[in-house]
């Protein structure tokens, strides 16, 4: 009599040899840091300190926005097991506020990250030229509009095609 | 697109609560049957009863105000 073979539930799942056991990451434990109280008390005397300041203030210099100098910190908290993603999103904009405190309190000038780019990208209008030559639309220069040749209607015969007029 | 640093939106989106927790204003009840400011069925939630979003709220506009001190300041003296 023939058996059908049946899949093994137990079988490690492909890759889980290159992991580690559950429990090791320190996302994986419990947190440091569970309120933003907590976090907050972490943080800010951090980056009173005057050597932060210090960096801090050249990378703001350097043209980093706050939004990401805030979002950095958070996240790198977070692999390191101080607190929650959800801890880190209540306080990242007061992040964002404190440094933006502190930078004006120095008189520095610094992209806070808010300002929307809406200028066209140059990679965006080469990516709509390529996807309009994939849809067979031949002819387009994009300096020069006119080039855009429109299909006439072609003449329908027939007993049921519509009289000129 | 994917979000890759959601900052920008929060941020927003916390300005966005203060400024409409600004605008609310209780109206007053007047009348007879409205409920006199004495009465005793007012009641001010503590920090801790707030919701952690609340907390951060408060925090946040703390640190706001502050800034906005140092701003104005600054533009007086310039």
């Amino acid at each position: 009599m023939a058996t059908i073979e049946e899949p093994s539930i137990d079988a490690p799942i492909p890759g889980m040899g290159m992991t580690h056991e559950l429990g090791a990451r320190p996302w994986q434990n419990a947190y440091q840091f569970t309120t933003i109280e907590e976090a907050l008390d972490f943080y800010i005397p951090r980056l009173s300190s005057e050597e932060v300041r210090r960096k801090l203030f050249d990378v703001l210099e350097m043209g980093i926005p706050v939004t990401s100098v805030a979002n950095s910190m958070q996240l790198s908290a977070v692999m390191e097991g101080k607190h929650s993603v959800d801890v880190g999103m209540l306080i990242i904009p007061i992040l964002m506020e404190f440094i933006m405190l502190m930078a004006d309190e120095v008189g520095i000038e610094y992209d806070d990250g808010m300002k929307k780019d809406k200028g066209l990208r140059e990679s965006s209008i080469d990516l709509a030229m390529s996807r309009l030559e994939q849809a067979g639309i031949k002819g387009l220069d994009p300096d020069k509009k006119d080039t855009v040749e429109t299909k006439e209607e072609e003449d329908t015969k027939g007993l049921m095609a519509r009289r000129k007029a | 697109m994917a979000l890759t640093n959601p900052a920008p939106v929060l941020y927003q989106n916390l300005l966005n609560y203060i400024k409409g927790k600004k605008e609310i204003k209780k109206t007053p009840s007047t009348g007879m049957m409205g409920f006199s400011e004495s009465t005793g069925f007012k009641s001010k939630k503590s920090d801790s009863e707030l919701s952690p979003a609340e907390r951060a709220a408060n925090y946040f506009k703390i640190l706001k105000d502050k800034r906005e001190e140092i701003k104005n300041g600054n533009n007086r003296r310039t």
